[in-house]
């Protein structure tokens, strides 16, 4: 079941809480079941640019790691600044989009995989009119 | 009427205003498919607030309406799956009742020139409201082989091999046969003509065929050319979307340019049975040629293929059959042809060249390609190279005012998978109750003009003084005015689901207009056709059967 004590959550909570969709604090005693995705108005601002669709998280039950999983969704324009607050596990769902990770530029197609590692530099470029990210955040528990 | 009008002057107007036609004589109102009435003088955003039912014909004994109803001399025409043609009375004191209905109840005797019994016009095997029945919506025209007007349709012959298909002339006062076609889609084959409704110029009727039962087996999609004052096929126009493997069923309408040539649309391939699917005969290679999942345009004479629009590579093929018809039409910015694909973009393409032939990104081997003039979700490039464009049922055709075109789209990039649940049931969000006003010679970032949502699938719209006319699957009968009409007094954004105002704002979107909705009504079944908008009543069929006169 959920991680409710997750000895290092406390430290990064208000970002986790941001990038997560999380209420701070609180957040980490969510349970483990998904959360149902909200029909309308599920989306909070990520930063500006970066929208952050309801949040389904997944406990594991053998292991201390717990999924979240969500969509990202951009319009025209860009996303600087981008919180990764864990290891996030990226696949372009849909449109076109530039990624600027630690300095280096990337061009991603609909179908792409790709990884980002905490605390990464990152910045998304839409190039297209509406870029869909499907974002998997790896929460990894503590010892 | 200004007072100060020279009696003579008046008198002239008014001749004049009685000569104005005000009839909706086809599928789209006529051969451009506008669905707009432009000589309604009592439907306006003040009346229409008003609306209500006026009468109320229903299928005797029950039955489903998924045609659209044409109106022309007092009168509305219209066939029912079950195989019936009406034509029923639109004012006066029968308002509502039938006027004629073909088959007719008793047969004609002796013979007429069509065979004709009581049977219903029906062909077993359908997998869609596309059938058994009358699906063709029909057009009216004007003296035809010693009659005056006649009705054109497409249907199954009852009395050939079990419902074979043809197109029927029936005379619109008496209902009498005045010619059957042909046989266009043998009853012992593949193909039928489903939803293709005629569009009538050059002293012919065109209308296409598809597949009997959806995808089962996928047909070859044909397009033939009927002289309306024999009934004959014309024998110098051919048109076939693929070579050896079957493909690109013609689910729609044809339209006319201005210049006088065919525009149409085409269905899918078996190109995405490849992995073993048995409805498919040949199922896997790239057909060739491939006019399957296109915008088409065809000269009017011989068939044969002037330009093409196919903007999903055919390895993405996953059934984004391009059902809608297209709209053809000389806006602010050129002349147009414009249609909503399966998968939800919208795309407008200069009717002349079919766009811009010097771009090569817009193209790729074996074919002629061009890119359209725009579309909508703009789209980087074209075709996609990318999985995902499928069956996501986006099949209405738009309505187009001078440069605004009311249209039901989203596109892929509208259309997020949610994470519903674990155990993979992911069913998405696809929208398909958003109807929006594009404009169709802005700039792409400035497309959207406004959005409403409905309370269901949204139908097909018309338009009539700044009115919108929309019904839903729901039942629901909109009457919707637009911006130019009365302002808008809310906004919603742009992205589905995402909130309004700030959070909109930072996540890129636009916050757009939503336009007043001045009239709502409910009716019984869902409205999946066009309005028809004519000498102040709309009129709207529905699956249930009914098909209402709306009066303010």
């Amino acid at each position: 079941m959920v991680a409710d004590r997750l000895p290092r959550a406390a430290l990064w909570a208000p970002l986790v809480s941001v990038a997560l969709g999380w209420p701070t604090g609180a957040g980490a005693q969510a349970p483990a079941a998904q959360r149902p995705a909200d029909s309308t108005h599920g989306y909070e601002v990520l930063t500006k640019g970066l929208l952050g669709g309801p949040p389904l998280a997944l406990q594991f039950r053998t292991a201390r790691v717990r999924l979240v999983i969500r969509n990202l969704i951009m319009g025209p324009g860009s996303a600087d600044s981008v919180p990764i607050p864990m290891r996030v596990v990226m696949e372009l769902r849909g449109g076109a989009l530039t990624a600027r990770i630690n300095g280096k530029t990337v061009e991603h197609f609909p179908g792409d995989f790709w990884v980002l590692e905490k605390g990464s530099a990152v910045s998304l470029q839409n190039r297209g009119d509406v870029v869909v990210i499907r974002a998997i955040y790896v929460l990894e528990g503590g010892p | 009427m200004r007072r100060s009008f020279p009696s003579g002057l008046a008198l002239a107007v008014a001749l004049s205003a009685g000569c104005i036609d005000r009839s909706w004589r086809a599928y789209g109102y006529d051969h451009r498919h506008f669905s707009r009435q432009p000589n309604e003088a009592i439907l306006n955003a003040s009346s229409a607030a008003t609306l209500h039912v006026n009468w109320d014909f229903p299928i005797p004994a029950g039955g489903s309406f998924t045609a659209s109803p044409s109106a022309y001399g007092n009168t509305i025409y219209i066939g029912g799956l079950n195989g019936v043609f009406y034509a029923v009375w639109a004012s006066g004191p029968n308002q509502g009742t039938l006027r004629w209905r073909y088959p007719p109840a008793v047969a004609p005797s002796p013979g007429d020139a069509c065979a004709t019994t009581t049977s219903p016009m029906l062909v077993s095997g359908s997998g869609n409201p596309s059938g058994p029945g009358i699906a063709s919506s029909a057009a009216i025209v004007d003296a035809v082989a010693g009659h005056g007007a006649v009705v054109v349709f497409g249907a199954p012959d009852p009395n050939s091999n079990g419902g074979d298909g043809r197109v029927w002339a029936v005379d619109a006062a008496t209902g009498q046969c005045v010619w059957k076609s042909p046989v266009i889609a043998p009853a012992s084959g593949t193909a039928k003509i489903g939803y293709s409704s005629p569009v009538v110029a050059h002293g012919r009727a065109y209308i296409g065929v598809s597949a009997k039962y959806p995808d089962s087996p996928i047909t070859t999609g044909r397009l033939f050319a009927v002289d309306l004052a024999t009934g004959a096929l014309d024998p110098a126009f051919a048109f076939s979307a693929i070579g050896l493997a079957a493909g690109g069923g013609i689910w729609s309408s044809p339209a006319i340019t201005p210049s006088g040539n065919v525009v149409v649309t085409t269905g899918n391939s078996c190109r995405h049975f490849q992995n073993g699917a048995a409805s498919c005969a040949s199922p896997g290679p790239i057909p060739s040629p491939d006019y399957t999942n296109s915008l088409l345009k065809l000269d009017w004479h011989s068939g044969s293929v002037l330009w093409q629009i196919q903007p999903v590579h055919i390895d993405w093929d996953w059934d984004p059959d391009w059902a809608s018809p297209p709209v053809v039409g000389q806006v602010s910015c050129g002349s147009l042809a414009i249609s909503v694909q399966k998968d939800g973009y919208v795309h407008a393409a200069n009717i002349k060249t079919g766009g811009p032939f010097s771009n090569p990104a817009c193209s790729y081997a074996g074919h002629t390609l061009d890119c359209p003039r725009w579309s909508f979700p703009m789209a980087p490039s074209l075709p996609f190279q990318q999985d995902g464009h499928g069956d996501t049922r986006f099949l209405r055709m738009g309505a187009l005012d001078g440069d605004h075109l009311y249209i039901t789209a989203g596109g892929l990039n509208l259309t997020e998978i949610a994470p519903t649940d674990i155990s993979g049931n992911a069913p998405g969000r696809i929208v398909y109750n958003r109807v929006y006003s594009l404009n169709c010679c802005s700039s792409d970032v400035d497309r959207i003009r406004w959005i409403l949502d409905l309370d269901g699938v949204a139908g097909a719209p018309s338009v009539a003084n700044g009115v919108i006319y929309l019904g839903t699957s729901s039942g629901r009968l909109y009457a919707i005015a637009d911006t130019d009409v009365l302002p808008s007094t809310s906004s919603v954004c742009s992205y589905p689901n995402v909130a309004g105002g700030v959070t909109c704002f930072n996540g890129g979107f636009r916050n757009v207009p939503v336009p007043v909705v001045i009239k709502q009504l409910t009716l019984n079944g869902s409205i999946p056709g066009i309005p028809a908008v004519s000498d102040g009543q709309v009129f709207v069929a529905t699956t249930a059967g009914h098909l209402y006169g709306l009066a303010p």
